[in-house]
Parts: structure tokens; sequence; C-alpha cells
């Protein structure tokens, strides 16, 4: 456990002790499936049982298709469960809400408003102080390192610097966890790159619990302690894998190569031998 | 051309080192000049490529004043009877009487001000109908089969009807003109409202919006610009619908000026109410243009 974890836990009270040991998000024996018309239905995904400890960084990878997005929908409470539950601190989620912030894949910034009033409007229904909000926008603007673009319009920036914003505006609110969709799936190899150290160092910086969904493994490895790997059609857990490397993290750092290419020839070994081509599919 | 090619090599020689950066530089940009020059030149009839601003208005210009020369060209030589085309130096004559007396004036007034209202009234049903159509599908199942029944018929058809109604006044165009646009505008306001991105109500929830709220902060902020442009389109066919409302009956207006002049073969106000009418319209094309841009800073692409 980490040493934040821990001052928290004491911080927290009794009343509170038992939501803390246990865990951030709980996925039971989850389905999800698709009415495509009064016969035909289909099973996005099954038997899925998922569980993050606080301040946990999770990785789920695997083929497009294979619901993994859906997967995050559902945490997010963008969908509903055909069977199962999702509980957050040990609450059963009924919808969606500020408690799970999400990025998509998609540039989802408002255009109508500039960086910091993207920021802003996450803090639009909390009952901080004008000047607190202020000063927490101010905060994660100089963490994704875009002050001088504080007043600019979505339409002015890169495709980077939207994401960036977009992870800066769903982490304002503090949720408890968050949800990112293939937040780099839309950028070319260099900014993808750049993205992930950036946000190796903003997690380092505020420590949340992550589910990240993404098809490039060698992304996953570098970012998460743990990695689901799942297979499609119908989507489930194929195996669960830890990463026993140590932070912080860096791309450029060569002691990790090795664990990673292991890792990383042992997942692929397992997506492939999934794949229903090899099977005659 | 000779010139530049001789002269540097003469400095080179007399200045070493320091001089041969500046002059290569200096030969660089002329070289680059010319070629400039030759290419955007030649891509004045590219496919999709952008022109000078100046050239692009002298356009327009060009073939206005090309239309303007046809007209004095036919009527001077008498090719077109007087009667059938008035000479442009009569239209003048005829703004200049009209616009002493006041007649001008009047009409306008009166048009606009039916326009306006009429406008408005279509446009005051129009739109929280159209966000609610575009937003629920049940209401667009409670709305649709009868808008588009009714769209289908003719606002002309209903001239008649109106004036059975509710008399020649003001009223009745009130009514043809929202007949005219109304059924179109509220659909147009739907597929505004339709085309807001999804992930931007995905994400509206994640950050712990209600509905109501993503409604108004997101869904119609972001549906505005578009919503705009609809306007500055409807209010263009309410033109349309108005002067035919005015040919039809009434007692003022541009278009009752239009009618009365064919009776008394007064061409040339019939020309000049014409003018007039396209004039307004492109005022109102420009305002609502303009505002845009007023409004909505961040469509814009600069830097």
């Amino acid at each position: 456990m980490h040493l934040k974890s821990v001052t928290t836990f004491f911080s927290l009270g009794k009343k509170n002790l038992n939501k803390v040991i246990n865990m951030c998000v709980t996925l039971k024996n989850v389905l999800k499936i698709y009415d495509i018309d009064d016969h035909n239905k289909l099973h996005v995904i099954q038997d899925i049982n998922i569980e993050v400890a606080k301040n946990e960084f999770i990785s789920i990878v695997g083929p497009s298709g294979c619901g993994k997005s859906t997967l995050l929908k559902l945490i997010a409470g963008l969908e509903e469960v055909t069977c199962g539950s999702i509980e957050i601190c040990g609450k059963i989620i009924t919808g969606p809400g500020s408690d799970r912030g999400m990025v998509f894949q998609s540039y989802t910034l408002f255009p109508w408003l500039t960086v910091a009033e993207n920021i802003g409007f996450a803090l639009k229904k909390s009952k901080l102080s004008k000047k607190s909000k202020k000063e927490r926008i101010l905060k994660y603007i100089a963490q994704i390192g875009l002050k001088e673009f504080k007043d600019a319009y979505p339409n002015q920036l890169s495709g980077g610097m939207r994401q960036r914003v977009a992870i800066a505006r769903a982490m304002a609110l503090k949720p408890k966890v968050l949800l990112m969709d293939e937040p780099f799936g839309a950028l070319d190899a260099q900014t993808r790159m750049f993205m992930q150290e950036l946000l190796l160092k903003i997690w380092d910086l505020n420590r949340t619990t992550v589910l990240f969904v993404t098809h490039d493994v060698e992304e996953a490895i570098l970012l998460s302690d743990r990695i689901y790997v799942m297979t499609s059609s119908p989507g489930r857990i194929k195996k669960v894998l830890n990463v026993n490397l140590d932070r912080p993290r860096s791309i450029f750092n060569a002691q990790m190569h090795d664990v990673t290419n292991k890792l990383e020839s042992k997942i692929l070994k397992i997506l492939y031998d999934e794949n229903p081509m090899i099977h005659g599919g | 051309m000779k010139i530049r090619q001789t002269k540097p090599p003469s400095k080179d020689k007399t200045s070493e080192g320091g001089g041969f950066k500046q002059h290569t530089a200096s030969r660089h940009e002329v070289l680059y000049n010319n070629k400039f020059q030759i290419k955007r030149r030649i891509k004045l009839f590219e496919i999709y490529n952008d022109v000078p601003v100046h050239i692009y208005f002298l356009a327009g210009i060009f073939l206005m004043c090309l239309l303007i020369l046809i007209w004095i060209f036919l009527t001077e030589k008498g090719v077109v009877g007087e009667i059938f085309l008035p000479k442009p130096k009569d239209v003048f004559v005829e703004l200049f009487k009209e616009t002493k007396n006041g007649v001008l004036w009047i009409d306008i007034k009166a048009s606009c001000y039916r326009i306006l209202i009429g406008w408005l009234i279509s446009t005051i049903f129009a739109l929280p109908i159209g966000i609610l159509m575009g937003c629920f599908r049940l209401f667009e199942g409670l709305f649709e089969p009868l808008i588009d029944v009714i769209r289908y018929m003719p606002a002309v058809a209903f001239i008649p009807l109106t004036i059975l109604w509710l008399g020649v006044g003001d009223v009745q165009k009130f009514a043809i003109i929202f007949i005219g646009t109304f059924f179109q505008e509220v659909l147009m306001i739907m597929d505004n409202v339709k085309s807001v991105p999804r992930e931007y109500i995905h994400v509206s929830y994640t950050l712990g919006l209600k509905k109501w709220e993503i409604l108004w902060h997101v869904i119609l902020r972001s549906a505005l610009p578009k919503i705009w442009d609809t306007f500055r389109i409807t209010i263009g066919w309410a033109w349309t619908y108005l002067v035919l409302a005015e040919l039809v009956a009434a007692d003022s207006g541009l278009g009752y000026r239009i009618m009365r002049a064919q009776r008394f073969l007064q061409t040339d106000v019939i020309i000049l109410s014409l003018f007039v009418m396209g004039v307004l319209g492109l005022v109102t094309d420009y305002a609502f243009k303009i505002s845009y841009n007023f409004l909505f800073p961040w469509k814009k692409k600069s830097q």
C-alpha cells in the first residue's frame, strides 16, 4: 500500500474504515447483451470480474470489438449492465456521477469554452469558493503544461493539447476513479509517447485510481500496475498480469525494458492465440 | 533579372565571409518571391484553391457591372420596349422621387414590420418545439407526422383561407409568414440539435450534470451557431411569403407597390421595388453573418 493511502486511511475515522479497506472498483459477474433485433442478441461482454484497489492503475488490453470500451461505459454508468453489479467504494452504481471521471478517445472539449473554462466547467456544480475554484483550475493547467494556452479555444489547440485538457477536466473534480477510453488512440506516435510520460507524471502527483483501456500493449505495460487481457466475441477476461516495475516510471528507463519485453511477448502470445483468424474464423 | 544575377558576385569579391551569407539569403528571397508570384497567378483556376480577397470581390463586382451594362445596352438601343424594361436612369429617378415623398419608407416600414413579427412568432414556436424534437424521440414522434403533412401544403394555398378567417390586415400576413416558415424551421432546428456530438453529452454526465443542465449548458450552447444559421435562412423565406401575401391583398408594403405598379404599367416602380427587396435581403444576411462572428468567436480558426 502506498504511503499516501495509509495516511488517508487514518484520517478518515472508524466509520469509513471498511470502505478504505474495500476495493475502489468492484465488478461482479458483469454481463452485457445488446439486442440486435427480436431474435438476435449480441453478448458484448460476459463473466467480467474485476477488483481495483484504491490508487491502482489498471489497464484493460484487447483487440478492437472485444467490448473494452463498453466495459468503461458501464462503469461510468452511461450504459446499464444486463446482469451482475458494479460497485464504487462499496456502493452499487445506478447511473453516471461525478465520482467517475472519463476521458474519451475523440476530442470532447467544449469548443465554445476556453481551456480554463473547460476545466472550470467540471467545477460548475461544486461548492468550492470562487477563489479555490480558480486556484484548482490553474493548478491543473500548470500540471498539463498549458499555462500559455489558458485562454485559447480548443479550435486553436493540437490533438495532444486537447487530450491534456480533457484529462485535467476529468481530474478537476477529484473523482474516485478516472476512466480512460483509449485517450491517446487518435494521436501520432511521437505525441502519444509524450502524453504517456505526462500521464505518468500527473498520476504521480495526484495518485488516483485509473482504469485505462487501450489496444497498445506497450502502453499498458508502461502505465499500469496490473493488466487485464481481454478476448473478443464474447468479450471476457483471459488473463490478469501484474507489472512489477518500480515507480516513478519513464519510457526512457532502460532497466525496465527487459521486463517490458517479456511481458509484451507474453500478452501478444495470448492475444494471438485467441485471434479467431487462426481458428479458421 | 540580369542585374540581380550579375550584381551579387561583384559584391562577393569585395567583401568576403560575412558578406557571403547576406548575399545568398537575399538571392534566395528573390528566387522565392519570383516563384511565389508565378505560382499565385496560375492557381486562380485550381480546384478548391483560395484566391486573394481583392480578386474575390472584384469578380463579384465585375459580373454585376456586366449585367448593368447589358441592361443599359438593351434599353438605350431600344432592343426592348420601355414598358417591359425601363432604362436604368428612369429607375434612379423613381428612387429619388419615392425617397423624397416618403412612399418608399412607408412601404419598407410596413413590410419589415410584418416580416419581423411574423418570423418572430414562427421562431418563438419553432425553437422550443425543435429543441424538444431533437432531444427526445417521443416529441419527434408526436410532431413529425403532422409537420410533414402541413409542410407539403404550399403556403400560397392558404392565402384564400387566411383572408376568409383573418381579413386582409397585418394578422393575415403574419399567418402566411408563419405557415411558410414555421414547419421548415422547426425541422431544421431539430436537425441542428441532433447534430450535437454524443460524446459531449456523455462527458457532461460524467461531470455530474443533470439532464436539464446538459440540455441548457451543452446541447443548446453547442447547437446555437447552427440555429443562428437556420434563423438567417428562414428569415429569407419569410421575405418570399410576405411579398406573396402582399401581392394578393394589402394596402401597403413593397409587394403591394409592385401589384399597383403593374396595373398602371409602371415597370420602373416594379424594378425599383425588386431592387429594394434585394438590398434589404442582403443587409439582413450580412447582419446575421457579422453577428455570427461576433457571437461565436470560438468558431474562428486563428493562428
